[in-house]
């Protein structure tokens, strides 16, 4: 074993091992792999992995994330997030003692994006002996995310196409859920995710969209109710997460994603300010989530909107018809010639 | 003193020089990410910004966003 020292500089302790210097793990002599600006942590391997791994229990457990669920659906796409909440959830589901069901939906998208994707999730599926269904929307219903973005406006479809996918998922993710009897459907939105949403929100001033996040929303008759439980996680986590533990994932970028300029600035100056402020981003959702949410919340109820079931399908919906089956009737035509 | 770069995003190898001795989030910075953007690597293991970079070394630069 080579002989090793450590040295303090400008507040962070350095590992000095045959000559070279490393910042080293807070909790152990090892080598820290990142810092957790938030925590004042520089953690070591096996270390971050813990520390994620409980921080991920405590929270849920904080706010109630799992109360009285018997079964939850994971919503896994393959990339580093769903794949980090995937094998959290596995951890927690152990540790609270629910079952968990994962879903990956096969959207049909080129690019070889759909079949990464469909790959990495199924490996991750595997490892962890997860129950899984493999929702594919060709085979169900004719049509693909493909077919939309090359037809849909010819179909009448005036939504651009990722707000369309994202219609489609949701409906697929609460008729799985149905269908499987899960009590909640997971998702992996990150701290990022959320910072973005809500600072875009209040520029707008769309008072629903704020009103209506939430780490969790209950049940409403077939309407399944949601959990975010990565919303205190940042994609940097997720990210190294991910690649310490060696997890088959998909980098790729989906072919349709178009950066939108501000909302990537949103994203640009959250960071720059993380970085001088660190914790800055989870101060402002938890302010957001604890403080300013109920008090908006208690002022509207856009959430008590009333449901009633699609005449088509039988799922909730405000309108008459669904907005899914809006999109699949107007396909259905297309398709079919 | 120059390091070597893998811009993963990208699909692009650059090189980078420093005047003097440099570290992790002095190569981020340069390349106009914050390190809240972005996993640096070394032989596939993540680093900390403080750590100082080496000489003739490679680095893999990650953008953590999905773009999603």
């Amino acid at each position: 074993m080579p002989i090793s020292t450590t040295l303090k500089f400008e507040n962070i302790e350095f590992l000095a091992l045959e000559g070279k210097f490393m910042v080293k793990c807070s909790k152990c002599s090892e080598r820290a792999v990142i810092r957790l600006r938030y925590a004042r942590l520089n953690l070591c391997k096996k270390h971050f992995i813990e520390f994620i791994e409980n921080r991920f229990i405590k929270l849920s457990m904080k706010n109630k994330l799992f109360e009285k669920v018997g079964k939850a659906l994971v919503a896994v796409s393959g990339g580093k997030d769903s794949v980090t909440l995937l094998h959290l959830m596995s951890k927690a589901a152990e540790y609270f003692g629910f079952e968990i069901h994962g879903l990956t939906i096969d959207l049909g998208i080129g690019h070889d994006y759909s079949r990464k994707s469909i790959e990495a999730s199924l490996k991750n599926f595997e490892m962890l002996k997860i129950p899984y269904t493999i929702f594919s929307l060709k085979k169900h219903y004719g049509f693909t995310i493909d077919d939309i973005a090359s037809y849909g406006r010819e179909a009448g479809i005036k939504k651009p196409v990722c707000s369309v996918c994202g219609t489609i998922k949701r409906y697929i993710m609460n008729k799985v859920a149905l269908d499987v009897n899960a009590d909640v459907i997971v998702t992996g939105h990150n701290l990022d995710d959320i910072v973005q949403y809500v600072l875009s929100s209040v520029y707008s001033g769309r008072i629903e969209d704020i009103v209506r996040l939430s780490l969790k929303t209950p049940t409403r008759g077939k309407l399944i109710g949601r959990a975010k439980p990565l919303a205190y996680f940042s994609e940097k986590e997720t990210l190294t997460y991910v690649i310490l533990k060696k997890l088959p994932f998909n980098y790729d970028v989906c072919p349709y994603y178009r950066p939108r300029s501000f909302h990537e600035k949103i994203k640009k100056i959250s960071n720059e300010l993380e970085e001088t402020v660190p914790g800055s981003k989870i101060t402002l959702i938890r302010s957001f989530l604890e403080k300013i949410q109920p008090a908006l919340e208690a002022k509207y109820s856009f959430s008590t909107w009333k449901l009633r079931e699609c005449k088509l399908c039988g799922m909730p919906t405000t309108g008459e018809i669904c907005s899914f089956c809006k999109i699949r009737l107007a396909m259905e035509n297309i398709v079919k010639r | 003193m120059k390091v070597r770069v893998k811009l993963v995003r990208e699909g692009k190898d650059v090189e980078l020089e420093f005047k003097g001795k440099a570290r992790v989030k002095d190569l981020i910075h340069r390349l106009g990410y914050t390190v809240e953007d972005v996993v640096v690597l070394k032989n596939g293991e993540p680093l900390v910004e403080d750590e100082v970079l080496e000489e003739n070394s490679e680095y893999v630069v990650m953008p953590v966003a999905s773009g999603g």
